[in-house]
């Protein structure tokens, strides 16, 4: 596997860690909001 | 404030002044001021990235939003880490490739020089004013609260800057960020523990959320698709993410920031790095200032806490009102208190009917409560129609002054200072950068040394030290100009966005039809600005500003795209029919 290739996996994960982090978050809001309210 | 507090202030900011200067001392060129050498890491640009987008403002306004209106306002952010992902994919690389200094010196690259000048000229006119505006901002808080002279504070805070950002370039603000920003978030956890200590010794934080819940305060996702809602979770998406493409890929303050990175890979983590932790920042600065009004729940607070409009009406002839007003706020204080310890005892025996009787025990006197602030500020208006009745920004500056214990309050004013300076200096360091590369170098004609550049580049963000502190001295001539920035900034935003997206996404559009399909959308515009909003009373306007953000982006692109097809069809070779 190229080297280029092996960045752009590497990158892939660190785009998805972005996204699933930031959808974590929403559901952590969306738990604050039922729970404490 | 005593010695204590003094002391700690003080040492603070001359620390990071002197820490600044001494550490990147002789800056050899170009290369070494602008970009810092080009030698940061992915963790000191995710700082400094963070720490030039939180300015004072972000430390007095966020948590007083949070006060009186819950914590929604994270919404407004959600946008961003998509932004952060496409700015990596796409803006990041492509700065790298062509070794630029300024993210405009790429627009000459893809188009040509008079849309490079253009845009360098746009946004000259956008930060100027907002440099001013940084400063200008915490000062009229801290002058207020404190009694501090406004133009002393405007001219020290300023000087602070121009001190370590003229002296070491890109490279200074860089290392004074991560300081700054070590200090504001020690400053904000020690501040959380400590509200959390002040509240009564059976509330614990899982009750405090559950009394901060009663009065709405936590209702943080909104998916209705009113568009009368400021901040919901599909505008928070959709504008959001447009504010963020336009802020972080096309202006300098931020661009310089990522382009200091030491490989493409590092600008790209720095950016995942506030994709990150943008969110749980904000997120916290608002649970403080949700923290602050469980505190009141149980403590007295003023009708109003901004102490200037305060003062006003009890100098004018509508003092009586207002006493009468604040003794009947004492007696709804009294019965909050009791309301709230019957919440919590009732949640304590888990007797979910007397749970229930107690919250819309809350509810009601919440809006007895809204009501009388609402009065106060009708009463305030009557004494002084000028009077700054929003008293938003002063609720977290008025909690730190009259709760925190000696010391605290000096470290907490640093942090407020540090994030002044932070936002300020990234500012002056690409004021001067694109005034010294964009415009002076490309139109010298003469042959100079490295030497000359960086020379010139400390000039120039020497000066824009001096405008923006000249900006902080007039700023308060004039009604809400924080307001008027904010518009400015739009006015020139959405067509700066434009001309990048074409560069980016549409290969096809040449130099001549973007250039003039700006200047037409630039004009266009201000003619939408002047016609639907500026003629308009403040709350009746036809359009709100934020949408020219939009408008501009979309205009441009549609202009270039019409002019470009002309031009083609115009040097199409004419075929004669024999």
């Amino acid at each position: 596997m190229s080297e280029e290739e092996d960045e752009h996996k590497a990158w892939k994960k660190e785009y998805s860690i972005v996204l699933a982090l930031n959808l974590i978050y929403v559901l952590i809001f969306a738990y604050i909001m039922s729970s404490f309210t | 404030m005593g010695i204590l507090d003094w002391t700690i202030l003080c040492s603070t900011l001359l620390f990071i002044v002197v820490y600044g200067v001494w550490k990147t001392k002789g800056s050899k060129n170009v290369n070494d001021y602008v970009r810092g050498g080009k030698e940061a890491q992915w963790w000191t640009i995710g700082l400094s990235v963070m720490a030039t987008q939180a300015s004072a403002i972000t430390f007095l306004s966020t948590p007083g939003q949070a006060f009186h209106d819950g914590m929604g306002f994270v919404q407004f952010y959600f946008g961003l880490p998509l932004a952060m992902i496409i700015i990596c994919l796409v803006f990041v690389p492509l700065y790298h490739k062509m070794k630029v200094y300024t993210a405009y010196e790429f627009l000459e690259g893809r188009f040509d020089l008079k849309t490079r000048s253009l845009a360098a000229i746009l946004f000259l006119i956008q930060r100027g004013l907002a440099a001013g505006i940084t400063i200008f901002a915490p000062s009229i808080i801290l002058s207020a609260v404190l009694g501090w002279d406004l133009r002393t504070l405007n001219v020290i805070i300023g000087t602070l800057v121009i001190i370590y950002t003229v002296s070491g370039g890109t490279k200074a603000v860089s290392v004074t960020q991560k300081q700054q920003m070590f200090i504001i978030m020690t400053g904000m956890f020690i501040t959380f523990f400590f509200i959390l200590g002040y509240l009564p010794a059976d509330v614990t934080f899982s009750k405090a959320l559950k009394i901060a819940g009663a009065s709405n305060k936590l209702e943080i996702l909104d998916f209705s698709m009113d568009t009368k809602s400021r901040y919901t979770f599909w505008s928070g998406i959709t504008g959001g993410l447009f504010l963020a493409l336009a802020y972080f890929g096309t202006d300098q303050s931020q661009v310089q920031r990522y382009l200091s990175g030491k490989t493409v890979r590092e600008s790209q983590l720095g950016l995942v790095f506030n994709g990150i932790f943008k969110i749980p920042m904000q997120f916290f600065i608002l649970l403080v200032g949700v923290m602050v009004f469980v505190f009141y729940q149980y403590n007295p607070s003023p009708l109003n806490f901004n102490p200037a409009a305060t003062q006003t009406v009890m100098e004018s002839e509508f003092a009586d009102d207002y006493k009468l007003l604040q003794e009947g706020q004492v007696a709804l204080e009294a019965e909050k208190r009791i309301a709230q310890n019957n919440f919590s005892a009732a949640l304590e025996i888990k007797e979910y009917a007397a749970v229930k009787e107690a919250k819309s025990q809350i509810i009601e006197i919440n809006k007895k409560d809204s009501i009388n602030r609402a009065i106060a500020k009708t009463i305030i208006k009557q004494a002084d129609d000028t009077a700054e009745t929003n008293d938003k920004d002063y609720v977290f500056i008025h909690f730190i002054l009259n709760n925190l214990p000696k010391g605290l309050i000096g470290l907490l004013l640093a942090v407020i200072l540090s994030a002044a300076m932070s936002s300020t200096a990234s500012e002056l360091n690409a004021l001067g950068t694109i005034t010294a590369l964009d415009l002076y170098k490309r139109n010298h004609t003469k042959e100079e040394t490295d030497q000359h550049y960086v020379k010139a580049s400390k000039w120039f963000t020497f000066a824009w030290g001096i405008v923006a502190i000249a900006i902080a001295n007039v700023a308060n001539l004039f009604d809400n100009l924080i307001q008027l920035v904010n518009i400015i900034g739009s006015i020139f935003y959405g067509n700066v966005l434009g001309i990048f997206l074409l560069a980016f996404f549409f290969k096809f559009v040449k130099g001549n039809a973007v250039f003039f399909a700006a200047v037409l959308t630039q004009i266009l515009v201000c003619v939408i600005y002047y016609n639907l909003i500026h003629i308009y009373p403040s709350g009746e306007e036809k359009l709100g500003y934020l949408w020219l953000n939009f408008i501009g982006a979309a205009l441009v692109i549609a202009f270039a795209f019409i002019f470009e097809a002309f031009d083609r069809m115009l040097k199409k070779p004419v075929v004669m029919n024999p």
